[in-house]
């Protein structure tokens, strides 16, 4: 197809009287239109109803009977202990997942950064965990947990301590959860951060070890800030997925032992489909959404870069 | 692409002694250990019978048997499933990159008033716990009689792989700087097929990777599955559940069937791992 000469594209503006960014906001709009339109679609009414139910007294046990209650729902919510030890539970989850995941990742994929024989054997094993459905992480683990016959247990018989299920004691069913989510998705991390090191320039770097500066200086000052972006996207997308964790959770404990590994996302479920609650499963839902949408506008405004690489790479050389 | 050639930075110092190297190869190795193991274990479980299962000590060496397996071939309905799943997974992303690719790119590049909160919306729909908006999408499903069907499903699963190809590609495109296209336009071209001519050939890693990314979301998706469909349509992760029972966990076919979904996964990494990391890599083109 030949390119139009830019002089008829420039009479186009005359003729219709659009500026070109006229013209370039409306092709925006019509590129986003499809998806816009998908999603808002989907999600809208997800949101409203969610919303709607939110406010009334649903109990699916007598579906007839829908009384409005205004915000008498999210009351009941704040006021109940058991809701505030659900969010102890995802808070410690999330915190210690995410720290943990972030931590190991970025060491993985530091010592990832060169090369060394068998590199190209470690790498997909490496991955391997991210790749495994949750569900089937959570059984799995659940298998090797138990105090009978579980591959941990006879580690643990050999140095006496009988017929401990992990995950039916409330001290280790929790971390016995975290550790399946850490298994899971370090590596998801450690994918990230990889691809973030290699786009690296690699000037900055060699101007500080010219400067002399020692390795640990130049992870914390030059990598650490180039990676603001990386870091950015993997703190946000697993601080949102672990706050939602359902699958693991489920397959593992199902909340159990009491209420040890009752996440939010756990409880929602146990209102909505063991006890029947509609009204107040979508009022904790919002809760929650409103919840991770502040966490992540926190990410959003620490992160944001505040001057472009390029500009940073630049100042290195002359910086003394 | 023309750094390939250049050493990377070597982040942690220029040491190569067997000091480094030992301790390097132990923790490697230790990891590898502990990433494989229990995949390791779940295949060899799926081949015990089904007393061998719950033998204390844990047999590491026994007789291997295809008993689940055989079960599942030919008693279950595991091999639709394992279709259901592949389709709908294909089909979810295909979707998602087709609609999502050109309106990321508009929000990238395009003077479009709002940018940032659009963005942050597309954004904040994945935030959303998926099991609240579970009931309200199987209402708007079944209002269209797509309950339990493949399209159903698509739709249902690109709730969650739009916003991710969007919210990645735009990302990319970001990265890449603006002057290539202002350049491919003082060539005459519109500023779509300026996208389409220049910028989109660069992002292929990208968008390969991003494809592999939704595919495995897709793939090992649950909530979902287990609200949404009943027989046509159900996929892998939840029939897996159904061999949970209240009375014993047949630890032996479930572990036949984990094995069953998770190969073609494993096949499909080694396949792709390469792609991976060239697509993710960010800013691949240096001025």
């Amino acid at each position: 197809m030949a390119a139009k000469p830019k002089a008829l594209r420039a009479g186009l503006s005359e003729k219709t009287g659009i500026t070109p960014k006229e013209r370039e906001k409306r092709l925006g709009f019509i590129l986003l239109l499809p998806t816009l339109l998908m999603l808002v679609v989907i999600t809208l009414y997800p949101t409203l109803y969610s919303i709607w139910i939110s406010l009334h007294n649903l109990v699916l046990t007598n579906p007839k009977s829908n009384p409005f209650i205004g915000l008498m729902n999210y009351y009941d919510l704040l006021k109940d202990r058991d809701i505030w030890i659900s969010f102890g539970v995802t808070v410690v989850l999330v915190i210690g997942c995410v720290v943990i995941e972030t931590v190991l990742g970025m060491v993985l994929a530091l010592l990832f950064n060169r090369n060394f024989r068998g590199k190209n054997i470690l790498f997909p094993i490496f991955l391997l965990p991210v790749m495994i459905t949750p569900i089937v992480v959570g059984l799995q683990w659940r298998y090797l947990y138990n105090g009978e016959f579980g591959a941990l247990a006879w580690l643990f018989r050999s140095i006496g301590v009988q017929n401990y299920s992990i995950l039916t004691f409330s001290n280790t069913a929790l971390p016995g959860v975290m550790v399946a989510d850490i298994w899971e998705w370090t590596p998801f991390m450690f994918l990230l951060f990889l691809a973030g090191l290699n786009s690296l320039p690699v000037e900055p770097f060699e101007a500080a070890r010219v400067d002399g500066a020692s390795a640990w200086r130049q992870f914390w000052d030059l990598t650490l800030p180039l990676m603001r972006r990386v870091l950015l996207i993997g703190l946000l997308l697993r601080t949102m997925d672990t706050f939602k964790m359902f699958d693991i959770v489920y397959i593992m404990t199902q909340g159990g032992p009491g209420l040890a590994t009752e996440t939010i996302a756990m409880r929602i479920f146990r209102l909505c489909f063991k006890f029947f609650f509609m009204g107040k499963g979508a009022a904790l839902s919002l809760i929650v959404l409103v919840i991770i949408v502040i966490i992540s506008k926190q990410y959003i405004r620490i992160f944001q870069e505040k001057e472009p690489a390029a500009a940073v790479a630049e100042e290195e050389p002359g910086a003394a | 692409m023309s750094n390939k050639s250049q050493k990377r930075p070597k982040v942690i110092g220029e040491k190569t002694s067997l000091a480094f190297w030992v301790p390097f190869y132990v923790f490697m190795v230790l990891y590898a250990i502990f990433s494989l193991a229990p995949i390791i274990w779940m295949v060899m479980t799926s081949f015990k019978t089904r007393g061998d299962v719950y033998a204390t000590p844990p047999l590491l060496i026994f007789q291997p048997s295809l008993e689940s397996y055989a079960h599942i071939f030919f008693y279950s309905d595991i091999p639709r499933m394992l279709l259901n799943t592949v389709i709908i997974s294909i089909g979810s992303t295909a979707l998602s990159l087709a609609v999502g690719l050109l309106s990321s790119y508009a929000l990238a590049r395009l003077p479009i008033p709002g940018r940032e909160d659009i963005a942050f919306y597309i954004l904040s729909i994945r935030m959303f716990p998926p099991i609240a908006a579970a009931i309200p999408i199987f209402l708007i499903l079944r209002s269209l009689n797509l309950v339990d069907t493949h399209i159903g499903m698509i739709i249902a699963y690109t709730t969650f792989n739009l916003p991710f190809v969007v919210w990645m590609m735009r990302g990319f495109i970001e990265n890449l700087p603006p002057e290539l296209e202002e350049a491919a336009m003082v060539d005459g071209r519109s500023r779509l097929r300026a996208f389409l001519d220049v910028t989109l050939p660069l992002l292929k890693p990208s968008i390969v990777a991003i494809a592999i990314f939704c595919i495995i979301f897709s793939w090992n998706e649950f909530l979902f599955a287990l609200i949404l469909t009943t027989r046509v349509a159900k996929t892998m992760p939840v029939s897996i559940t159904e061999f949970i029972t209240w009375r014993e966990v047949t630890w032996n076919t479930v572990a036949a069937a984990a094995t069953i979904l998770v190969i073609p996964v494993i096949i499909f990494t080694f396949l792709v791992q390469k792609y991976l990391v060239r697509g993710l890599t960010m800013g691949a083109v240096r001025g």
